[in-house]
């Protein structure tokens, strides 16, 4: 499983990649760490990741249009918005775009591996 | 084969066994029909062919004795009778070989098929007449062939004919019986066979029926007890429950709580979101169809994306004693894989939402009682009872006018607001000195809807009534503290004027609580703010006249910071320290009075901002102002409403401060005056005169 993780803060982004060698979840290969959301549409279309975790509070691009441009590129992509925020419309709205799953900040690592093990679902 | 098929070939199995059976019965009993009526028709022809033969035989014998008394006559023998002899003779010689191998005849143009001559009786009678027919048929051989039939062949053979015709005639006709027992045997069995066959049919069919109804019967008693145990559910359940088509309408059945939980009828085939626009926001409502969009959906994992519900608290009702919430839970309904429908749940949830408040409140006062405790431990309890007594002075004043302002209906009440306004504000002033948020912030909600009523001018009875509500809040807050209070032990009671021996002063006390304010008014601007003070004739003064020169202090040293002290990069601009300092003085006068002053090292006051400040409030117009000296100008600051602040917050911008100074002032029979310039200070001065017997205690 190729994972993306896309945050702005380095702290949450060495959080998630810590989580994801959790032994309960299928081995990931951790393919890029974006910064915003140009830079993780660059590493879709580069790495060509399965699983990208998303925030949507970003400098550049916002996960929104993000969520956008990555499904263009790659319609089976799995992504999960993991973000802080407090506006349910901005969330539902990249859902609508074509993630799958969101989950808030803060969170637990218990949590976050829930959270991917239920979005990895077929 | 699909899980569904299963479970019907499962469910019907006795049914289709039964089925089956009756169809092969039928088949079997078809394929027995046929075959037993071929052999039976064969049969028959083997009856037919003998009973032929068994008259030949007397034709050959009729026309052997016709033959030889036509040549006993003399006479020729008609070619009549040899035709028929010869034919007879054929169909014996013919049938014999037919019935005892089975087949056809040679030259039979219907091809009809005989039987064998299998069974024992018609094999000994069969060879017995073949036997017989032999040597007769040898003797009749001369008689086919020649043209000229001599006497003696004749004779021979009719003699010989005569002779035999009795046991060849009983050889054949017993033959003939025996196959047409053989008949009425087989024809008898193929009826039984049917009828039986018939009868298993029919038992078959009605058994096939029975079953039949009877599973539509259990199925009919299954649907219904089904529908009971649903409608059961329905109407027993306290949430509102209903399903959501594809189509976003509500379905058919629905829990019988939902018309009570919605407080509205609900019909079958409407609209999810044409009942739901009446209750919540145009935000929400298109956050709601985004959801709910989402649900239908393949793409969202349902488990994800619950806390974004926008349903899951809606307020409905605006009135404080009708508004309630609302929440809707929204679940998919699977059917094969495919979203059929979502399931709806709608709960009351005012309950949990007011309980949630109430565990937030408790919590928030648990951390107000919680500060208290530590002012308390960190200060001088005397200190926070006196805060209490004078708070609760203050209240009592406030409790007067509200009901003085009752009895007096139909009056002009804004001059009680102002009064009001003056003790709640001098309340927040002295909360903020000793840190006590909880009083602090339920003040200035009191004084926000103050500040309010006066600006509107107009205010009536009611609007009084109103702020009862706010005085109990304050109330409250005074019990509270005075409860935790004396469990802590500290109720000492409310220190005299003079302060005993070792404990702090009274100067000593408002000084502390003037560096706490100052501390933290500054804080929250940015500022650097140091108090100091030389205040030795404070102590003397009586319990009353202390009270109010605190409370003008307060107030004073929260304007000087607010307005006077500039910040660090301002004062340093202005070659001054980046600190300011406000410095509190009381001492005896020459007079025998009291000589207070407090004055900061900030910028000045400023005629210009005053002026900009008495236009904005609309009391004067730009004219007016302009027409007014500096001097006038300045002193206005005293006038209720008046503030210099840009924007307003907990600690200045309502315009009342300098109002509460001034009814101080005038209520100890004092005199302010008020000094200021440009970048460099403002002071005020208040000289009280002193009644001597207070000056003397």
């Amino acid at each position: 499983m190729k994972l993306l993780i896309v945050d702005d803060s380095n702290v949450i982004r060495q959080r998630i990649a810590r989580i994801a060698s959790d032994a309960r979840l299928p081995p990931m290969h951790i393919v890029g760490q974006a910064r915003n959301g140009v830079e993780a549409v660059q590493m879709v279309r580069q790495h060509d990741p399965d699983l990208v975790t998303l925030d949507l509070t970003m400098p550049e691009l916002g996960g929104e249009e993000c969520t956008e441009q990555m499904i263009a590129l790659k319609p089976a992509l799995t992504i999960l918005v993991v973000s802080a925020l407090s506006d349910k419309a901005t969330a539902l709205r990249a859902l609508k775009k074509g993630a799958q799953g969101f989950l808030y900040k803060p969170f637990t690592d218990d949590q976050l591996v829930a959270a991917l093990q239920e979005v990895m679902l077929p | 084969m699909n899980q569904q098929n299963r479970g019907f070939l499962h469910k019907y199995r006795s049914i289709v066994v039964a089925i089956v059976l009756f169809v092969s019965l039928d088949i079997a009993l078809i394929a027995y029909n046929l075959a037993a009526s071929y052999t039976i028709d064969r049969y028959t022809a083997s009856r037919d062919l003998s009973g032929s033969m068994r008259s030949s035989t007397q034709i050959v014998l009729r026309s052997l004795l016709e033959m030889q008394a036509d040549v006993a006559a003399g006479g020729t023998i008609g070619e009549e009778a040899r035709t028929t002899l010869r034919d007879r003779a054929a169909l014996i010689q013919n049938g014999l070989s037919a019935l005892r191998e089975g087949g056809s005849l040679p030259g039979d143009a219907e091809a009809t098929v005989y039987a064998a001559a299998t069974q024992p009786a018609q094999r000994a009678e069969a060879d017995k007449f073949a036997s017989l027919w032999q040597p007769y048929q040898q003797l009749l051989q001369p008689l086919l062939a020649a043209d000229v039939i001599d006497a003696a062949s004749v004779g021979a053979a009719a003699s010989h004919g005569r002779r035999i015709n009795s046991e060849l005639f009983g050889a054949i006709n017993r033959f003939v019986n025996a196959t047409q027992d053989l008949v009425t045997r087989e024809t008898r069995v193929l009826r039984i066979v049917q009828i039986v066959g018939i009868l298993f049919a029919l038992l078959n069919f009605l058994y096939t029926a029975l079953l039949a109804s009877r599973r539509l019967l259990e199925g009919d008693r299954a649907v219904a007890r089904s529908q009971k145990q649903t409608g059961d559910i329905l109407a027993t359940v306290k949430e509102g429950l209903f399903l959501v088509t594809p189509e976003q309408q509500i379905g058919e059945q629905m829990s019988a709580s939902l018309k009570d939980v919605l407080r509205q009828e609900v019909k079958p085939g409407q609209k999810l979101f044409d009942l739901l626009t009446p209750m919540v926001s145009a935000p929400i409502m298109e956050a709601a169809r985004d959801y709910v969009g989402l649900l239908f959906g393949k793409r969202v994992k349902e488990n994800l994306v619950y806390s974004l519900n926008p349903l899951s608290e809606v307020e409905i009702g605006g009135d404080t004693a009708q508004k309630r919430y609302l929440s809707f839970q929204f679940n998919r309904v699977l059917d094969e894989g495919e979203v059929s429908g979502l399931l709806v749940t709608v709960q009351d949830a005012t309950e949990r939402v007011n309980l949630q408040a109430e565990v937030a409140s408790a919590k928030s006062r648990a951390r107000e009682q919680m500060e208290v405790l530590l002012r308390v431990l960190n200060n001088d309890p005397a200190e926070v009872q006196d805060f209490l007594r004078r708070t609760e002075s203050s209240l009592e004043q406030v409790n007067a006018t509200l009901r003085q302002a009752a009895r007096r209906s139909g009056e002009n009440y804004l001059g009680l607001v102002n009064s009001v306004f003056r003790h709640v504000h001098g309340i927040k002033s002295e909360a903020a000195a000793m840190n006590l948020e909880m009083f602090e912030s339920v003040a200035h909600a009191f004084e926000l809807d103050l500040v309010a009523l006066r600006d509107r001018g107009d205010v009536e009875g009611a609007d009084m009534v109103k702020l009862a509500l706010h005085l109990d809040d304050l109330f409250e807050c005074l019990n509270s503290v005075r409860g935790l209070f004396e469990r802590l032990g500290t109720a000492s009671p409310a220190p005299a004027s003079a302060p005993a021996g070792g404990e702090s002063s009274p100067a000593q006390q408002l000084l502390a609580s003037l560096r706490g304010l100052a501390k933290r008014i500054a804080a929250d601007l940015g500022k650097e703010v140091r108090v100091t003070g030389d205040m030795p004739a404070f102590d003397t003064l009586p319990q009353g006249m202390a009270d109010d020169l605190r409370s003008i202090s307060l107030q004073l040293l929260r304007n000087a910071v607010v307005h006077g002290i500039e910040e660090p990069q301002e004062r340093r601009q202005h070659g001054k320290a980046a600190g300011g300092i406000v410095h509190f003085s009381c001492r005896r006068s020459d007079t025998d009075g009291i000589d207070f002053s407090v004055r900061d090292d900030g910028r000045g006051i400023s005629p210009r901002r005053v002026r900009e400040a008495l236009v904005r409030s609309q009391r004067y117009t730009a004219d007016e102002v302009a027409a007014m000296p500096d001097r006038d100008v300045v002193m206005k600051i005293f006038e209720p409403g008046i503030s210099t602040a840009s924007e307003s917050n907990r600690d200045a911008g309502h315009g009342a401060g300098m109002d509460v100074v001034l009814s101080r002032v005038n209520a100890m029979g004092a005199r302010i005056a008020l000094g200021s310039q440009g970048h460099s200070h403002t002071e005020f001065r208040i000289r009280i005169a002193l009644p001597s017997a207070a000056a003397a205690a």
